[in-house]
């Protein structure tokens, strides 16, 4: 299989006050094209911060994360913004639209700041908001949306540019059981329809078993 | 609740730029408002002071008028309940020629004296002379002078020294008996170019033959005499003169009018911003305080309890403000009365200011009230939230309906446009002041709105210019209440400051057309015939001349409350060489000029006739020296001289009607530099005490006077664009706190560092832009009041508008925004997306 993603000796390291916390260690991980990978874990034990580093939010300490065969760490601010349009997708708990952009707006937002035309994706829009099931939905602003609404808008916004990869950092964490459940089988039929290899961050074994492998973030460190 | 005001102290202490700016917004307002309140009380003392320098103790004075037989009279012994005593005295002119050394140092060949003469007793019983040299054992007798030091110390004089003065054509050989410091009548002032002196009443009327005759007659009363019945009796007793009090409080309090009004109007306009930044920082103080609000209340506190919190922050900025606003108010009524105090026409005032306890509390309360009330919209606001919504932070704040709001502007706007039609003249400056606020108002609610439409413009343009950033900046930039409260700020801020530039502009332009309008050098004032014409022309370097019959003493028109400040008689053939005439409508000149010297004709500046109301045909009863006269209006003219109160009439009718047989004025054109054809002519009617001057330099001097209140208006202006541009950059700071999370969703999606950057500029030249516009809009709507305040105030003024003043406006807009949007935006790029995007 295709190696989509791979970590090798990742250290990262926080300044609590004056204080260095190690919030990962020794991290060394790869992750196959097309895998749907739920990163489990206890509070405070790494795995948001794991998704960001791979997602180019934030840079590791030390070690290397290469997404493509392409090293991220050593991408400047421009180049690692490049990637976060074209080569990932975010999704995360609390929806995170932008609250004064329209649904189509806040969808179009990657294409927007890759400064492709927007009138070239009309059709990929409206194809994405049919899978999303929100074609009535386009000219809302975020507010006039319930919670599972919005978070399918942030869905349509990861897939608006064909990345490869989708993070989900929570992606049911502020759902209901039965919204929950319509998200999730969105993403695995995204990662099983399309292929996109899909990594969510997750406190539930009910929304783990939609992937195909966990990985567990104890101290720190990665346990399979 | 000692937990309260704890936590009152530590939120004003530390939000540092956010409390100073409320504090700073309150401390100008008051100051504003306590210089303003106190500028025609502080201006009437110092305009009291100056004329008391003159009239010492005088209560009343008597003096003649163009209706008095003679230029003297006798002062009458009738015994006049009341009257404590009366002095005289005779004012004439002195020339002292100086020496061939000191004519080379100062530049001039004599030094002119006012002579007047006093018999000593009286007039240090009126107004004692504070000598610094003065003659031991000898009278003031014969021809003895008490010169003044500033006098004495130039040409190097001292007492019983012996000096040669030309009084009335006469060389005179007089003996220096005391030498007075510059106070009371011999308080010099800068712009005057004479020196005072006096001599003994009895020399001085033996000289000029008149015996037991004054010029003026100073009246001091008894105490607690009624000064209105002893002023009407002595009038009865010198008919033909004038009794008066040396001046009263409410004709300077209408002088100053012209300063006073626009200063009040500056306060309010800085009021508004201070209200408005005020409350939308409220509205974030209330909005940031809303959870810790919630857990107050959720352990037990009373609503009472909470809205103290607030209304106390409130009040705590009132009180500091109010406390250096009074301080900050003394401050700027000194600088203003120490401008004001250099006056061109009246000389130098002494600097005192005057204000009171009454003017200390209302300044405190108005501080205290701006504090209070735009605070408090905010605050109820927040108070009306259930407990558990504050608990939940579910806090969604309503919106007032955009279709009442356009009904509301669009009725101020009406009003404001139809009130000045309307008026009468007798409430027209509080109407026009109103409607200009309305206007103002109308103008800042209309900011989202405007805004809308602008982006809607921009929509497009910026996509093509900027790309999608500048399609996202458009769509950021929309429903942004920080940037709508920046694009209110600016629009508020350069409103005002290009209403008064442009104000200024205009003054400055009107001055130069009245003074075009003079298409001659010098302007000699001499009371002479054809025969002192030919003098005139005699002197070298004088091309022509052309003699005016003029009244500048203000003709009342019978049945009017108006009186022509300024009334000429023409000669026909010449008038027009002279003076650029211009008629209103399409009339023939030269029959309307022939049809002015076949009768009782008179012809009246535009804003006159609006004053009096009056049509081609109506006819004006003036109440002349000659008695009644009735003058069938002819046609109307452009002209700003004596801020447009004046008429023209034949000079055959002049010089019969106003009893005047000679030319009082000349008007010289001169083929060489007019400052030495002037100084030929003055050395040659030396004798005959004319007074002349340059047009240059009357302009110049008309400048400065205008200058010294619009330097005023401007820095009141610069202090609301201060205030403003304050505000600005706190806006962009709330913006950035409040954006952080948007900002960093977008960063999450691939909006690099340079593309925020880009993004923010972006919306700081937009929102700059539109400020900017808005501002013009503002400024342009409330320069149509402006002329109708001004002729409120009997300052007729025309508008100028100058393009540059415009762009600057457009620029200095747009500049203000970009730098206030720097930090931010540096601050922006900067932040930990994970930090902000994380926790809702």
């Amino acid at each position: 299989m295709e190696k989509i993603i791979e970590v090798a000796e990742l250290y990262k390291t926080y300044m609590l006050g004056t204080v260095p916390v190690e919030i990962l260690k020794e991290i060394n991980l790869s992750v196959d094209k097309g895998d749907f990978i739920t990163i489990m874990g206890p509070s405070g034990s790494g795995k948001s911060t794991l998704l960001y580093l791979i997602g180019g939010l934030d840079k590791p300490t030390s070690g290397k994360i290469s997404i493509k065969g392409n090293d991220i760490s050593v991408l400047s601010d421009e180049e690692q913004s490049i990637m976060r349009r074209r080569e990932v997708g975010f999704v995360f708990q609390f929806y995170n639209l932008v609250p004064n952009l329209t649904v189509e707006d806040n969808i179009m937002l990657p294409i927007l700041l890759d400064g492709k035309k927007i009138k070239n994706y009309r059709s990929k829009l409206d194809e994405i908001l049919e899978v999303v099931e929100l074609s009535d939905r386009k000219n809302h602003t975020p507010r006039e949306l319930s919670g599972g609404q919005q978070q399918r808008v942030a869905i349509a916004r990861a897939l608006i540019n064909e990345p490869d990869i989708i993070l989900a950092d929570e992606p049911t964490g502020n759902l209901d059981s039965k919204t929950s459940d319509e998200v999730m089988k969105l993403l695995q039929r995204i990662n099983k329809d399309k292929g996109k290899t899909i990594l969510q961050v997750s406190h539930s074994h009910e929304t783990a078993k939609y992937g195909n492998r966990i990985i567990n973030v104890r101290d720190g460190r990665v346990w399979e | 609740m000692n937990i309260i005001v704890k936590f009152l102290s530590k939120s004003i202490i530390e939000k540092k730029f956010r409390s100073f700016i409320i504090i700073f917004s309150v401390t100008v307002s008051a100051a504003l408002f306590f210089a303003s309140s106190g500028l025609a009380g502080t201006m009437s003392s110092m305009y009291e002071a100056l004329i008391k320098m003159q009239t010492g103790k005088a209560d009343l004075i008597i003096f003649p008028d163009r209706n008095s037989p003679s230029n003297t009279f006798k002062i009458k012994n009738d015994k006049i309940n009341g009257v404590a005593y009366t002095v005289g005295d005779l004012s004439v002119g002195g020339v002292y020629k100086l020496s061939e050394g000191e004519s080379k140092i100062s530049g001039t060949k004599t030094e002119k004296l006012y002579i007047k003469g006093f018999n000593l007793e009286e007039l240090e019983k009126l107004n004692p002379v504070n000598y610094s040299q003065k003659a031991v054992g000898k009278g003031f007798i014969d021809n003895c002078i008490i010169l003044s030091k500033l006098f004495a110390d130039k040409y190097g004089y001292k007492v019983g020294d012996r000096i040669e003065i030309e009084i009335g054509g006469i060389n005179k050989i007089l003996t220096v008996w005391g030498i007075s410091r510059p106070t009371g009548i011999f308080q010099h002032s800068p712009q005057s170019d004479s020196m005072m002196s006096v001599m003994p009443l009895d020399t001085l009327a033996s000289m000029f033959n008149m015996r037991g005759k004054v010029h003026n007659a100073y009246v001091v009363l008894e105490e607690g005499s009624d000064i209105q019945n002893v002023k009407n009796e002595l009038s009865d007793l010198y008919t033909r003169y004038t009794v008066r009090e040396p001046f009263t409080v409410e004709e300077i309090r209408e002088y100053m009018q012209f300063i006073v009004v626009p200063l009040y109007l500056m306060t309010v306009m800085v009021l508004f911003i201070s209200i408005f930044i005020i409350y939308s920082t409220f509205k974030v103080i209330t909005t940031e305080r809303l959870p810790v609000i919630g857990t107050f209340r959720s352990i037990g506190a009373t609503k009472r309890m909470t809205d103290i919190v607030l209304i106390g922050e409130s009040i705590a900025y009132g009180i500091i403000g109010g406390i250096l606003g009074i301080f900050a108010g003394i401050a700027v009524l000194y600088l203003i009365a120490m401008i004001m105090a250099s006056d061109p026409y009246n000389g130098q005032l002494e600097v005192s200011i005057k204000f009171g306890f009454i003017q200390i509390i209302t300044t405190f309360l108005l501080a205290l009230l701006v504090a209070i009330i735009s605070s408090w919209i905010p605050i109820s606001k927040a108070s009306k939230i259930p407990i558990k919504d504050l608990v939940l932070n579910q806090t969604e704040s309503k919106t007032v309906k955009k279709g009442k709001k356009a009904v509301i502007v669009s009725l101020m706007l009406v009003l404001s446009f139809v009130l000045p039609l309307i008026t009468p003249k007798s409430v027209s400056i509080i109407i026009n002041v109103v409607s200009l606020i309305v206007t103002f108002a109308a103008v800042i609610i209309c900011v989202p709105f405007i805004t809308t439409y602008i982006l809607k413009m921009f929509e497009n343009i910026y996509s093509f210019i900027f790309g999608n950033i500048g399609y996202l900046a458009v769509k950021n930039l929309k429903d942004n209440k920080n940037i709508l409260n920046n694009i209110s700020l600016l629009a508020i801020g350069i409103s005002v400051i290009l209403m008064i530039n442009t104000i200024s502009y205009s003054v400055g332009i009107e001055v130069l057309n009245g003074y075009k309008d003079w298409k001659f050098d010098i302007m000699v004032s001499l009371n002479g015939d054809r025969n002192s014409e030919q003098v005139l022309r005699s002197i070298d370097g004088v091309e022509g001349t052309y003699g005016a019959f003029e009244s500048w003493q203000g003709i009342k028109v019978a049945d009017t409350d108006y009186s022509i400040g300024y009334l000429q008689g023409i000669d026909i053939s010449k008038y027009r060489d002279y003076v650029a005439f211009r008629l209103d409508g399409k009339n023939d000149y030269d029959e309307i000029f022939k049809k002015l010297d076949e009768g009782r004709y008179i012809l009246i500046a535009m804003m006159a006739k609006e004053s009096l109301d009056v049509k081609v045909g109506d006819e004006l009863i003036l109440e002349m020296n000659a008695g009644k006269k009735t003058y069938e209006v002819i046609g109307f003219f452009d002209s700003i001289m004596q801020n447009g109160s004046n008429a023209i009439i034949s000079q055959k009718y002049f010089k019969s009607d106003m009893n005047q047989p000679y030319y009082n004025r000349f008007f010289v054109k001169t083929s060489k530099d007019p400052d030495l054809v002037l100084a030929s002519v003055k050395e040659k009617f030396m004798r005959r005490g004319v007074w002349g001057n340059t047009i240059r330099n009357m302009e110049k001097m008309n400048y400065e006077s205008n200058n010294q209140f619009m330097i005023i208006l401007k820095a009141f202006s610069v202090l609301a664009m201060l205030i403003g541009i304050f505000g600005v950059f706190n806006n962009y700071m709330i913006s950035f706190i409040e954006r952080k999370r948007t900002i960093a969703i977008q960063r999450s999606v691939g909006l690099s560092k340079r593309q925020t950057l880009k993004m923010i500029f972006i919306e700081a030249l937009t929102g700059g832009c539109i400020g900017a516009i808005v501002g013009i809009v503002g400024a342009l709507l409330m320069l149509w009041t402006v002329p109708k305040i001004m002729l409120a105030i009997k300052v007729p003024l025309t508008i100028h508008y100058k393009f540059d003043l415009f762009v600057i406006s457009l620029i200095g807009g747009i500049i203000i925004s970009v730098i206030a949007s720097i930090s931010p935006a540096l601050k922006t790029s900067k932040f930990d997306i994970i930090e902000a995007i994380k926790y809702e």
